[in-house]
């Protein structure tokens, strides 16, 4: 985001903000060859939580991949394909946390505050790379839901 | 006259003023361990999340003329300011994994309750105020610490809590597979597109927050109703302790106290699961280094206190017997308290209270308590614990 002043007629200053629609994607080497890439995911919070990544390379239809088990929204390690295959696509993961148990909205918004997500893949050339920020983490107006998102960009 | 109290009473019943943020239970007076030993409600009480909230409510409410805290209390439950391993919802919900079945379409574990899962939220209570608590002649106040703690000892589902319970989280987790799943196909047609994207998410998270979720919000609540039920039985246990600061540096133990609740709530019917028996068991020791004691000497006092209650818990009403029996220290007789307790909601707002029976103390005086309480949002009669 970048925000400039420009100086008006008379003594009105206008304050621009551009917002440039780009964010920096994070990248994971998988290699070309057939060896298996693992996806794990670490969700931590009191709330209900699920997650689930889906793969999708230029012109093909989004594949599941991987998803949770349990309300834990925790990804044990799991082969998510040959690097071969997943060479040059997109991989997202969202989990979807409903805070509600918490209790009211003050208890929502602590525990919204405490969310933490960390996402990790193994096996490919550079070896485990933990990835320890979600991309956007979007609360619902009243905190009682909560989504967080990643993309990794799977490189050669 | 009637007809004004009448109509008046009308109108209160039928108002409905609706409130997010305040309820009769937050205006209620606290029942914290380190209060009820000062017979006095702190005007201002905090509830700090973190340790910076901690240290920073201690240095707002420092009066520095005094070098003491003025009127200030706090809360917290610890557990909440740390970040253990294994933060998720079965050990907010105090189920334990049991066992890893393996099934047609994958493993699935098993879980079943904890019952010493209420030990970790235990609470820690401190109040700072400056109140005469010495009952002597001298009308000097003094400078009043106290520390309590309260924690759940033991709480004991039913039986089939665990498993019913389980079979509504899978459920709710495939229902949020299915969200999530059409999520990331939209995602990836608009990849590259962060505001796009960004839009997505805070349309579905307010779209599933909402009441038109239907489905959603079904599977949700029903977790939410099982873990508000009662439980059939619970273990609480509380103390305190006040120091007095007397004179200008000496500090001295002024009250203590040790309390123990025995509680089962036993529910009435299937289908109403706000429907409870209770039968509640309760022990207390409580001491005072400065009580009231002849010609305007303050005595050491210490009474023990056995007693149990029973009653009906319905939706909009609740009918309670207590009775108490006290041992004062260097008395032979023991005392006794016997009363009877009703609440009845009249609506969300507004609900009556009465209390009638005998008090402690030689001659058995009349108890007889009836009030109105009215407030805002939406509350439920519930038996709490005497004090």
């Amino acid at each position: 985001m970048l925000f400039l002043l420009f100086r008006g007629n008379v003594n009105f200053y206008f304050l621009v903000c551009l917002e440039f629609n780009e964010r920096i994607v994070d990248t994971y080497k998988v290699g070309n060859n057939i060896h298996a890439i693992e996806l794990m995911v670490d969700i931590s919070t009191h709330g209900l939580a699920g997650t689930r990544a889906n793969v999708r390379k230029p012109s093909e239809p989004p594949i599941a991949v991987a998803h949770s088990r349990d309300v834990t929204g925790d990804v044990h390690p799991k082969n998510i394909g040959a690097a071969n295959n997943l060479e040059g696509s997109v991989l997202v993961i969202s989990t979807l946390i409903d805070l509600k148990i918490l209790g009211d909205l003050d208890a929502r918004k602590d525990e919204f505050e405490r969310i933490t997500a960390q996402y990790v893949l193994d096996d490919g050339p550079d070896g485990r790379i933990v990835f320890d920020k979600p991309d956007s983490i979007q609360p619902s107006n009243d905190y009682t839901i909560v989504i967080l998102f990643k993309q990794i960009q799977l490189s050669k | 006259m009637k007809f004004f109290i009448g109509s008046f009473l009308l109108l209160l019943s039928t108002f409905q003023v609706k409130s997010q943020d305040i309820t009769l239970k937050d205006l209620a007076v606290p029942n914290s361990p380190s209060f009820i030993l000062l017979d006095a409600a702190p005007s201002n009480i905090e509830a700090p999340v973190n340790p910076r909230e901690f240290t920073l409510g201690l240095l707002k409410n420092m009066d520095l003329d005094n070098k003491f805290l003025s009127d200030f209390s706090m809360e917290f439950a610890p557990y909440w300011w740390l970040k253990p391993e294994q933060r998720d919802a079965y050990s907010f919900m105090g189920l334990a994994k049991k066992k890893s079945v393996v099934l047609q379409n994958g493993a699935v574990d098993r879980y079943e309750q904890n019952i010493f899962s209420g030990l970790k939220f235990s609470s820690v209570s401190m109040a700072f105020l400056t109140k005469d608590m010495i009952a002597d002649t001298s009308i000097m106040k003094q400078k009043i610490v106290s520390l309590g703690a309260r924690t759940t000892l033991i709480k004991v589902r039913p039986a089939a809590f665990a498993n019913q319970l389980n079979a509504n989280l899978i459920a709710w987790h495939d229902e949020a597979q299915k969200q999530l799943e059409s999520l990331n196909q939209e995602i990836l047609s608009e990849i590259g597109n962060q505001s796009a994207i960004d839009s997505l998410l805070k349309v579905l998270s307010n779209y599933l927050a909402s009441e038109i979720a239907v489905s959603y919000q079904k599977r949700r609540d029903e977790i939410k109703e099982m873990i508000d039920q009662k439980p059939i039985f619970n273990w609480d246990l509380a103390s305190a302790i006040t120091q007095y600061g007397v004179g200008d540096t000496a500090w001295k133990t002024g009250r203590l106290g040790v309390w123990t609740t025995f509680a089962s709530y036993i529910p009435i019917r299937k289908h109403r699961k706000e429907d409870y028996l209770d039968i509640l068991l309760r022990t207390r020791y409580f001491k005072d280094n400065y009580a009231a004691g002849a010609s305007g000497k303050t005595i050491v006092s210490g009474t023990f206190d056995i007693g149990a209650k029973i009653g009906i818990e319905l939706s909009n009403f609740n009918l309670a017997a207590e009775g108490v029996y006290r041992k004062v220290e260097g008395q032979k007789d023991w005392q006794k308290r016997l009363t009877g307790i009703l609440n009845y909601k009249i609506n969300d707002n507004m609900y009556f209270s009465g209390t009638y029976g005998t008090d402690f103390g030689p001659q058995n005086k009349l108890i007889a308590l009836f009030g109105l309480n009215w407030g805002f949002g939406e509350n439920k009669i519930a038996a709490e614990e005497s004090k």
